[in-house]
């Protein structure tokens, strides 16, 4: 397992963790009344959560499959293989991303409440980056 | 990687033998890539680019010819006529 995969797989579970954290607390109604303001506030804290956890949880990972491996990871260097699966797996998560702030379009002209398009922001970025990490993990692991 | 199995062949398998069981990372260093593309090109999971194909044919001091083949597929020949 190379420092590239062990970076994606942290990413992939903080995202998770991040949106059941997220979605879980508006679905038990603890944030009932919520204005648009509000919304975004918590989604800019959970942005700022995920970046800082996600660094922490890939140093941690880093060191321990470097324990359990008794010696270095893999170096990070960057080949044509590499850039052609980033390009991918970007594109993958454009067209994630693209869809859910188009859903988010399609709620709000459905007469959804101004909130929901904080939520769908939230999503829709939530989306793409879990297609993102998805994607490469994938295509290291198929081609 | 992408649409179907590459018709790409190789023999670098062999030709890492051939050289006194080379190490997939010694080849990687030589080449310039990570042992990860080395393992998917030798496996034949991703086809390189032209110049890494150039490159791997150098580290064994053999032409290209000898350390790649191509297959047509039946769909490719019948495209080509």
């Amino acid at each position: 397992m190379s420092m590239r995969e062990v970076s994606a797989i942290c990413g992939l579970l903080v995202q998770i963790a991040i949106g059941i954290w997220f979605f879980g607390a508006a679905l038990s109604g603890q944030v009932a009344g919520e204005t648009v303001s509000d919304a975004a506030a918590r989604v800019l804290w959970a942005v700022l959560a995920m970046a800082v956890i996600t660094i922490a949880t890939t140093i941690l990972g880093a060191v321990l499959v470097s324990i359990v491996r008794r010696g270095e990871m893999p170096d990070g260097r960057t080949d044509e293989r590499d850039r052609l699966i980033n390009a991918r797996s970007s594109r993958n998560a454009y067209v994630a991303l693209s869809m859910g702030i188009a859903g988010t379009l399609i709620a709000l002209a459905l007469g959804a409440i101004p909130v929901v398009a904080v939520y769908g922001v939230f999503s829709a970025m939530l989306l793409g980056g879990i297609a993102e990490t998805v994607s490469q993990l994938t295509y290291r692991r198929l081609g | 990687m992408g649409k179907g199995r590459p018709q790409i062949t190789n023999v670098i398998r062999r030709l890492r033998f051939d050289a006194g069981e080379m190490t997939q990372a010694a080849l990687a260093d030589k080449v310039g890539v990570s042992r990860q593309t080395i393992v998917a090109i030798e496996q034949g999971r991703y086809s390189p680019s032209l110049e890494v194909a150039f490159r791997i044919a150098d580290a064994f001091g053999v032409g290209i010819e000898h350390v790649f083949g191509w297959s047509a597929g039946e769909g490719q020949q019948g495209d080509a006529k």
